[in-house]
């Protein structure tokens, strides 16, 4: 969806400030999760569904058991990219549909203040601030894939061979 | 150990040598604080201003993992349906 066409509309719902950023974030990361863990969800092999059948497993035992474990990795890629894509969604949120209260507007809010004050150091700093916020929310989500897979997921072990 | 140390030498070497050339760059041209500003003058700002700095981080960081840990609760649940119902996708 193109956010910037329904961001008027979240606005009038919500009006501007927290909720509405983070209503705006949600809808730029929804898609690459979707994507992936869907992905992720219908590339179990056959055979081990049959297997799964055979022993008169029910559907959401299939799905919970063996499908959902089979799409963690696809999941932890979706929200790997989408890690990325919330900070720039939160700060170009906050562009259009931030508080324009004095504090209360985040950093997208700082960054429009500071560039019309001609504070351009102040915008060098907030540009910083931005990326740093990027760079803990992507090694965080690699560190919790790691606890998630490094027991016994193939990607994550240490390579025996080569 | 001695490996882990060269790395960090390594990359404050480049971190300063990037910020000489960015300070030369600004002396050199003689540009002005507000097209470019030179990385004393950003740090100076970074200091003078980091309460509001900080708040201002602070709502962003809320407002990006709420929107974040929202899209992957649904994210997942509407992939779950996507896989159980083929007719959907």
């Amino acid at each position: 969806m193109p956010i910037v066409a329904i961001a008027p509309l979240i606005i009038l719902w919500s009006g501007p400030g927290i909720l509405s950023v983070t209503v705006v974030t949600f809808i730029i990361c929804l898609a690459p999760i979707i994507a992936n863990t869907t992905q992720g969800l219908i590339s179990v092999e056959e055979n081990l569904v049959n297997l799964f059948v055979m022993h008169k497993a029910s559907h959401a035992q299939v799905l919970f058991k063996l499908r959902l474990p089979n799409a963690m990795p696809n999941l932890f890629t979706g929200i790997r990219i989408s890690a990325g894509i919330s900070v720039i969604g939160a700060i170009t949120g906050e562009l259009f549909a931030g508080s324009t209260q004095v504090g209360e507007g985040g950093l997208g809010y700082a960054i429009l203040y500071a560039n019309s004050q001609l504070e351009t150091s102040y915008l060098f700093a907030l540009v910083l601030a931005a990326t740093l916020l990027g760079f803990t929310f992507f090694f965080l989500v690699m560190f919790f894939e790691w606890l998630t897979l490094h027991n016994w997921h193939e990607s994550s072990r240490p390579q025996t061979s080569e | 150990m001695k490996r882990r140390g060269l790395l960090l030498l390594n990359s404050v070497i480049v971190f300063a040598g990037f910020m000489a050339v960015w300070q030369a760059v600004v002396w050199l041209n003689h540009m002005p604080a507000y097209i470019l500003p030179g990385p004393w003058t950003v740090a100076l700002a970074l200091w003078q201003r980091l309460p509001s700095l900080l708040h201002s981080l602070l709502i962003t960081s809320v407002e990006a993992a709420g929107g974040l840990g929202a899209s992957i609760v649904v994210g997942v649940a509407v992939a779950m349906m996507f896989a159980q119902w083929r007719w959907l996708r």
